[in-house]
C-alpha cells in the first residue's frame, strides 16, 4: 500500500536541520520554505484523519502551521522534523474533531471528487463508499478514530502510533480493538457499502 | 462453526489475517449464511474505500494562505536560558523598577477608582500627578479606520496613515461615510464618524479636550486619576465627563448629547447654564435653551452598537502597540465589517487589535457572508476577500430531473433489483427530495416518502443521488417520485 506518509523510518534531508535553525530565529523566508516542503504532507495527513470534501481542510492546514511555528522553538531536534510536525498535525486534527462533536456538525452528505477513476460509474461508486465510511468514522470518539486512520488508513503499528499520539501501547492497543470492532460492526449494516466484493 | 462471525473478526479474515484455520472455519460458515455473506461483501467494500482514502489525491489548498500563515505568525524566541537572556532580563527588570520610581506620583493610589461624577472645573487638585512625568508620551494611537479621514498638523493637510499617532494641537477631518477612532488611556477613546472635524486642544494626563465644530464623536471614557479632566466643546456648549460613554453632536449653535453609561455636565459656553445628565439620557441644547430627558432603552443599544471605539487594552501606548498590531481588511464589494462579534463599520478599514486570533465577519445584502479566523502577528496584515453574490433561484424542470434519471437508469434499476433478490415481490414508490445547490450540484438528498417494504432500497438511491449535478437548474428542491415494480 502506497501509504505516502511522512519519513518518520526513511532517512531525512540533510539540509532540513539548518531549515529549522532558520526557522527557529524567526527567518520569514526559511518559514515559507519550510511551509512549501511540508504543506503537500500535511493536507494529505489531515485529509485521510477529517476527511475529503470537508471544508474546514484549509483552516485546519492553517493552524497545523500555526502551531507548528509557534513550538518550533522548542524542537530539539531528539525525533525527525517529520515525527514532530505529525505529532502537531495529530493533535490539532483532534482538536478539530472535538470540535466538530461538540458542534455536532452534520456529516457531509456527499465527499468532494478528489478522487479520480477512470469511468465516472466507477468514481461514483467509489465517493459512496468512501462517503459512508468517514461518516461511520464520525460516529467513533476523536481518539479512536486516529488510532482507527493511522492503523487502518496509514498501516502503521501500535508501537509507531503511541509515540505519535503519545499515549502507552497498551492504551493503543485497547482504543485500536474497540475502534474496529465499532467501525466493522457499523460498516456490516452500512448499504452504502454493498458491492464491496463484487467489484 | 454455527454462529455467525464477528464484524471484526470478519475484517481479519477478509484480509487474510487470520491462521489457516480459523479462516477455514469462516469460510465453511461463509457457505451456508446469506447474512454474514452480506456483511463481508460490505466490510470488503470498506476496505476498498479506506486504501482510496489513503490514496486519494492531495486536494492543492492552502497555497493562498502561506504568506498570510507566515505573516501572521509570530516564531516565540528560543527557549534555551543564555547568560545574555538573564543578563537582559536583569537589565530590564532594573530599568522597569526604575520608570515605577519616577513615573508614580507621590500620593496617588496605584489603581483609581472608577468616578461616575462630574469633575470640577478647576485647576487640577493637588494630589494630581506632576505635569512633567504626566506629559510624557501623552499621544493617541488610532484603533480603527476607514474612509477618507484627514490629519491636520502645523498647517498642512495630508491623509491619515493608521499607523500615526496622534498629539495635543492635530485637527482631524472626516469624508462622508469614513471613521476613525482613536485610543489615549486605558478605556479612554472616541470614535468620530462621518463629516465631522475635531481638534485635539489638549492632551495630557490630566487634561484631554476636544473641538468639535461639527459631526458626531461618540467617547468612552475609562478611570480617571484624580484631577484628569475631560471635556468636548462644542461651538456652542461645553460636555464635562468622568468615566462615562456618550455621544455629542454639533451641528451649528445647536449641541446634541446622548449618555450611555456615567454622567455628563453640560454648559453653555460662558457658564451661565449647567445640565447634569444622568444616562441614559438624552439632551438637545441651543442658545438659552436645553431640552433633555431619558434615552430609550431600544435606542441607546443601537447608538452603543454603532459608537464602536474598538479599544484596546493599555498599560502604556508603548506597551499597547508592542501588544497589537493593524489588519487591514478589504472586501469585494464593500461589506459591514465585524471582529470578534463587535460591529466596526463598512469596509475597506485598518483596525487594530491585540495580536492573536480574531474572527473576522463581512456581511452584506446579496451576498454570502464571509467569516474567518485571522490570526493578527507583530506586523500589519492584510485581508482581502470577495463575496459570493447569492445566486438568483432558477426554477427545474421536471424534464431536467427526468433527464437523469434516464441517464442514471441503470444504477438506479441496479438499487430495485438487489431489494428484488431479498424479496421478489418487492414494488412501491419512492419519492426523494433533492435539494439542488448554486452549481446545480445536489447538496442534500432526504426520503420524502417510501411505500417499499424493504428501507435499503430508498438508501441505495439516496447515496446513488447524492453525486447527481444538474445542467440546468440550482438554488431549488424538487420532489421526484421512483415506482417500482417486477417485470
Amino acid at each position: 500500500m502506497n501509504t505516502g506518509k511522512l519519513s518518520v523510518v526513511s532517512g531525512e534531508d540533510p539540509r532540513v536541520p539548518e531549515l529549522v535553525e532558520r526557522c527557529q530565529r524567526g527567518e520569514r523566508d526559511a518559514l515559507g520554505e519550510f511551509y512549501r516542503a511540508y504543506r503537500g504532507e500535511v493536507t494529505r495527513n489531515l485529509q485521510r484523519v477529517l476527511g475529503p470534501g470537508r471544508g474546514d481542510l484549509e483552516d485546519v492546514l492553517q493552524d497545523v502551521f500555526i502551531e507548528a511555528f509557534r513550538s518550533i522553538g522548542r524542537f530539539r531536534g531528539d525525533a525527525r522534523v517529520s515525527t514532530w510536525l505529525y505529532r502537531v498535525c495529530i493533535n490539532v486534527a483532534l482538536q478539530r474533531l472535538r470540535k466538530r462533536k461538540r458542534l455536532a456538525e452534520v456529516p457531509a452528505d456527499d465527499v468532494a471528487e478528489s478522487v479520480t477513476e477512470e469511468t465516472p460509474e466507477r468514481g461514483l461508486d467509489t465517493r459512496r463508499r468512501l462517503g459512508a465510511v468517514y461518516r461511520i468514522l464520525d460516529h467513533l470518539s476523536p481518539k479512536k478514530r486516529i488510532v482507527f486512520v493511522l492503523h487502518e488508513i496509514e498501516g502503521r503499528e501500535p508501537k509507531e502510533i503511541a509515540q505519535l499520539v503519545g499515549a502507552p501501547v497498551l492504551t493503543v492497543r485497547t482504543r485500536l480493538h474497540y475502534a474496529r470492532k465499532e467501525f466493522y460492526a457499523r460498516a456490516a449494516g452500512d448499504p452504502g457499502l454493498d458491492g464491496g466484493g463484487a467489484a | 462453526m454455527n454462529a455467525c462471525v464477528r464484524p471484526d473478526r470478519l475484517a481479519d479474515y477478509a484480509r487474510g489475517r487470520l491462521q489457516s484455520a480459523r479462516a477455514a472455519a469462516i469460510a465453511q460458515h461463509l457457505s451456508g449464511c446469506d447474512g454474514c455473506r452480506v456483511k463481508l461483501d460490505r466490510i470488503t467494500g470498506a476496505h476498498r474505500a479506506l486504501r482510496d482514502a489513503a490514496e486519494a489525491p492531495v486536494p492543492d489548498v492552502g497555497s493562498v494562505r502561506t504568506e498570510a500563515t507566515i505573516r501572521w505568525t509570530r516564531v516565540p524566541r528560543q527557549a534555551a536560558v543564555r547568560p545574555a537572556f538573564w543578563f537582559g532580563l536583569g537589565a530590564a527588570a532594573c530599568a522597569a523598577g526604575v520608570c515605577l520610581l519616577l513615573a508614580r506620583p507621590a500620593g496617588v493610589a496605584s489603581s483609581a477608582s472608577p468616578r461616575v461624577a462630574v469633575a470640577p472645573r478647576v485647576a487640577p487638585s493637588p494630589v494630581s500627578p506632576p505635569p512633567a512625568v504626566a506629559a510624557a508620551g501623552e499621544s493617541a494611537m488610532v484603533t480603527l479606520l476607514g474612509g477618507d479621514v484627514r490629519l491636520w498638523r502645523g498647517g498642512k493637510s495630508r491623509a491619515l496613515d493608521a499607523a500615526t499617532l496622534l498629539i495635543g494641537g492635530d485637527r482631524l477631518i472626516t469624508g462622508a461615510g469614513a471613521r476613525v477612532a482613536v485610543q489615549w488611556g486605558s478605556g479612554s477613546g472616541l470614535l468620530l464618524t462621518s463629516d465631522a472635524e475635531l481638534a485635539f486642544s489638549a492632551l495630557t494626563a490630566t487634561e484631554q479636550s476636544f473641538e468639535l465644530a461639527r459631526g458626531r464623536a461618540d467617547l468612552r471614557v475609562g478611570r480617571h486619576q484624580p484631577g484628569e479632566q475631560l471635556a468636548v466643546r462644542t461651538p456652542s456648549h461645553v460636555v464635562t465627563v468622568h468615566g462615562t460613554w456618550f455621544t455629542v453632536a454639533a451641528d451649528g449653535a445647536r449641541t446634541t448629547v446622548e449618555v450611555y453609561e456615567g454622567v455628563v455636565e453640560v454648559a453653555e459656553r460662558g457658564g451661565r447654564a449647567t445640565t447634569l445628565l444622568h444616562a441614559p439620557a438624552t439632551g438637545v441644547f441651543g442658545p438659552g435653551r436645553a431640552q433633555h430627558g431619558p434615552l430609550d432603552a431600544a435606542k441607546a443599544a443601537q447608538r452603543r452598537a454603532e459608537s464602536e471605539v474598538n479599544l484596546v487594552p493599555w498599560p502604556s501606548l508603548e506597551a499597547a502597540r508592542a501588544a497589537t498590531a493593524l489588519l487591514a481588511v478589504a472586501s469585494t464589494p464593500e461589506g459591514a465589517l465585524s471582529i470578534d462579534g463587535v460591529q466596526l463599520g463598512q469596509t475597506p478599514m485598518a483596525v487594530r487589535r491585540p495580536i492573536g486570533r480574531h474572527l473576522v465577519d463581512i456581511v452584506r445584502d446579496g451576498f454570502h457572508p464571509l467569516r474567518k479566523w485571522v490570526t493578527v502577528g507583530v506586523d500589519t496584515g492584510e485581508l482581502r476577500m470577495a463575496l459570493p453574490r447569492v445566486a438568483d433561484e432558477q426554477l427545474m424542470e421536471p424534464v431536467a430531473v427526468e433527464e437523469m434519471v434516464r441517464a442514471r437508469g441503470r444504477q438506479i434499476r441496479a438499487c430495485y433489483e438487489r431489494g428484488l433478490k431479498r424479496d421478489p415481490t418487492l414494488a412501491g414508490t419512492v419519492s426523494l427530495k433533492l435539494a439542488v445547490g448554486d452549481v446545480g450540484q445536489v447538496r442534500r438528498v432526504s426520503v420524502e416518502e417510501s411505500t417499499l417494504a424493504d428501507p435499503v432500497v430508498a438508501d441505495c438511491l439516496k447515496h446513488e443521488a447524492a453525486g447527481w449535478a444538474f445542467k440546468t437548474g440550482r438554488n431549488a428542491t424538487v420532489v421526484y417520485p421512483f415506482v417500482f415494480r417486477a417485470q
